[in-house]
């Protein structure tokens, strides 16, 4: 009886309490309040063969507006075909293209410590002369900074015939392409990942270059041997 | 599982969603007092002033609000002048200029942040203030009753802080030097050197302000509804059904502002139809635009705007006649004018502080776009013709005298379903027929996007921005379901300037009623700070009064005096 009488009067109390206060409450997340993302309807184009994207899940990411403001945690992939970001909007729901030019930077949150850092950078196209604007993940800021273009071409064009029909198909696969930001700002593309583009930039670091290649047993065909190069030179 | 252990968990359970709930009406409260430099003023005068915002539980300078209000209100409770304020760490401080319009009166200022409206009016700062008009020559108004005035007089235990001069009598144009001490601490003050009114005004020190604590007003429904403002100012309003008079849950409100681009911000009612809206520093000054989204056929919905300086409690203020000390008093200040703007000697002078403002247009797209110049064509007389002749992905259609406009999806040729959205000089328009009798005449530019596009959670099947040579927007009337309002200013922060007279051309008179304003006096560690100013060719009493707050947050308040005498009539005071 005790323990009856104690129990109901705990969960009277717990209930009392957890009555909703009846005045009329603006939601934190009011749309009022927040910066707004823009962009457009994104229809993904199925006749590839391969990935569009550079990494195939949906992660969350924090997007940092050329305004200034951040916007957290909504659900993006980077698109490396279109190079476009592609926001998953579950609140209408449907898949949407953001406008390139109101976006600065996104992290994309793949792992609980860990991010992807992209950045709108403007490079100089060395086929047709004009400025444009890519995203690029960053491998190293500094001094000199690293930048990496994870880029998806088109490498090669096919057809499968199906119920006797024809239908064309790409294939598709990542190109990387690789930039170097140098003091003057301007970023250079590097043909390839290796030693000889790198001596080619800064020829008259050689000797570093190399001693600190063999002190440190650095691979420079991989992306992360030239992070790992780059973040030596800045010291 | 033990029966103890049951108890337990639900114990702490208890615990937990108590003091959830208890949270939830601890909402947070600020207290606001007004220093101004003077309480007697001519009209077309500046009024320098700092607001102080504490935080009311902790007392010390508050670091939520950074919006604050300022109204004037004369005797019969009309607002005569509105002011909105930037907050910066729980001060504000700069100046109003009062239109020389105003008749002689009492006039009330209310000074308030969005948040203190949770607890009632009652807790707003007032502070009272006598306006006479120079052209009033009968001067019969009547005066504050300070007998009647409830003040909030105790025996505080504040530090006081000592106010110590260098001399108790000067002459004209002479160096004052005055030392505060006393006070042990840093502290943030102001500090204002006036020539003492013959009139009682029931001001209240800082120190007395916050003392009382006000009765808390029953009435009051909107407890926790009204949101610190510590990202800039925030309107209200509410969507309702005019006929039933029922706010709508649920609707999308629009808004946006006369620009090159168009520009757009959402909000979406609650359970009541209320909304709220955040606006940037891209809408001050501006004209805004309120719109409904996809209003129902036949329904009459509106919207109700709310005024961030209205008041609920009227002023009484209990009044007597005025007597011959004032009125003498007030001749005085209003000859002091007279002879100033003969000599055109402007003694209010302050210096302007720019606002380095980041203005940012909330862009519906920021995208490649397609783009018409109807000026570069043949001329076409509306804008169905201009569809047809350069709009390919764009239809006009008429039926039932209702226009409607449809976009070609890009995608798939086909048209959407939905109306596109269409702005006009960067404002969303709430009525398609707006823009049909606007020609290539009219019109300078036309973008379309043919696509779906997105802001925030709200989607739109294409878009038309039409930019017409003479701002069209700002001369077409609101649909029943919009609404327009003019977003004010932030109120910049002038600040006095001292004047040295001896630089000063010694034939013509430098005369002024106000010595020394400075609203941001840093008293050091040591508890101690110095001020110097000059005295005018005015002969009077002067008073310094010193209110502020200690590094903890203590209210600190003083006053002295001292006289300036022509030597050459020793007898005058």
């Amino acid at each position: 009886m005790k323990h009856t009488l104690c129990l109901s009067f705990l969960l009277v109390c717990a209930s009392l309490t957890a009555q909703p206060d009846s005045k009329p409450q603006i939601p934190a997340k009011d749309p009022g309040f927040l910066t707004n993302l823009t962009g457009e309807v994104y229809i993904e184009y199925r006749g590839y063969r391969g990935n569009q994207y550079y990494l195939n899940d949906w992660v969350k990411s924090d997007i940092l507006l050329t305004t200034g403001e951040m916007i957290y945690d909504r659900e993006l992939k980077y698109n490396g075909l279109l190079d476009e970001v592609i926001w998953l909007n579950t609140a209408i729901p449907g898949l949407f293209k953001l406008d390139k030019a109101t976006i600065s930077d996104f992290w994309l949150k793949n792992t609980p410590d860990n991010s992807l850092h992209f950045r709108r950078i403007n490079i100089n196209e060395s086929t047709n002369s004009h400025q444009a604007d890519i995203f690029a993940e960053v491998g190293v800021e500094g001094k000199i900074s690293f930048f990496i273009h994870h880029k998806v071409s088109i490498l090669e064009e096919q057809t499968i015939t199906r119920d006797g029909k024809l239908y064309p198909y790409k294939i598709i696969g990542p190109t990387p392409t690789y930039y170097l930001k140098i003091n003057s700002g301007r970023y250079i593309l590097l043909p390839r990942l290796n030693r000889k583009s790198l001596l080619k930039l800064f020829p008259d670091q050689k000797k570093d270059i190399v001693k600190l290649q063999k002190q440190n047993h650095i691979n420079l065909k991989t992306e992360s041997g030239f992070c790992e190069m780059i973040i030596l030179l800045n010291k | 599982m033990s029966l103890r252990k049951i108890y337990y968990i639900l114990a702490l359970q208890f615990v937990v969603l108590f003091s959830n709930t208890m949270n939830l009406f601890a909402a947070p409260d600020e207290r606001t007092f007004l220093h101004t430099d003077r309480t007697v003023y001519i009209a077309g005068q500046t009024v320098f002033y700092k607001l102080y915002v504490l935080d009311a539980t902790t007392r010390n300078l508050s670091n939520l609000s950074k919006v604050g209000y300022i109204l004037f209100r004369d005797a019969n409770s009309n607002h005569v002048l509105k002011i909105r304020v930037d907050i910066n760490r729980g001060v504000s401080s700069g100046c109003i200029e009062l239109p020389d319009t105003l008749c002689s009166g009492v006039y009330q200022a209310v000074a308030f942040t969005s948040v203190m409206r949770n607890k009632g009016e009652q807790h707003f700062g007032f502070k009272d203030i006598v306006v006479a008009n120079r052209y009033d020559k009968e001067l019969n108004f009547k005066l504050l009753n300070s007998e009647q005035t409830p003040g909030r007089k105790g025996d505080f235990r504040n530090p006081v802080p000592t106010i110590k001069t260098d001399r108790m009598q000067y002459g004209p144009r002479e160096k004052v030097s005055i030392s505060l001490g006393n006070l042990n601490s840093k502290a943030n003050v102001s500090v204002s050197v006036y020539e003492e009114p013959r009139i009682v005004t029931a001001n209240t020190s800082i120190v007395e302000t916050l003392a009382g604590t006000p009765v808390e007003n029953a009435g009051v429904t909107s407890k926790g509804y009204y949101q610190s403002e510590n990202r800039g100012k925030i309107v209200r309003g509410r969507v309702l059904d005019a006929t039933l008079k029922k706010g709508i849950p649920a609707a999308i409100v629009l808004l946006s502002s006369p620009d090159t681009l168009a520009n757009l911000q959402y909000a979406r009612t609650d359970s009541d139809g209320r909304f709220q809206l955040l606006l940037s520093d891209y809408y001050a000054g501006k004209d805004l635009f309120f719109t409904i989204k996809d209003v129902p056929v036949n329904q009459k919905w509106i919207i109700e705007m709310e005024d961030g300086f209205s008041l609920a409690a009227k002023w009484k203020p209990a009044l007597m006649p005025n007597n011959s000390d004032a009125k003498e008093f007030i001749e005085k200040s209003g000859n002091l004018v007279y002879i100033n703007k003969s000599y055109q000697v402007n003694n209010d002078r302050y210096k302007d502080s720019v606002l380095n403002r980041n203005v940012i247009c909330p862009q519906v797209y920021n995208c490649p776009v397609n783009k018409v110049y109807p000026g570069d064509f043949v001329p076409l007389k509306d804008f169905p013709e201009i569809t047809v002749e350069l709009l390919p992905k764009v239809i006009v259609s008429h039926q039932n005298n209702q226009y409607s406009v449809r976009v070609i999806n890009a995608a798939f040729s086909t048209p959407f379903q939905q109306a596109p959205a269409v702005f006009m000089d960067g404002v969303f328009v709430d009525d398609v027929n707006k823009i049909i009798g606007l020609g290539s005449d009219r019109i300078k530019k036309i973008e379309v996007l043919s696509c779906e596009r997105i802001i925030g959670d709200v989607i739109f099947q294409g878009i038309i921005s039409i930019t017409t040579k003479s701002n069209e927007i700002l001369k077409s009337i609101p649909a029943s379901h919009s609404c327009r309002i003019k977003n004010d200013y932030v109120s910049c922060g002038k600040n006095f300037v001292s004047i040295n007279p001896i630089a000063l051309n010694k034939n013509i008179p430098y005369l002024t009623q106000l010595l020394y304003w400075n609203p941001m006096l840093e008293v050091s560690a040591t508890g101690n700070a110095d001020v110097e100013l000059y005295t005018s060719d005015n002969t009077a009493s002067f008073r310094i009064q010193v209110e502020g707050v200690l590094e903890d947050g203590t209210p600190i308040s003083s006053g002295s005096s001292f006289q300036v005498i022509n030597p050459l009539n020793s007898n005058d005071k």
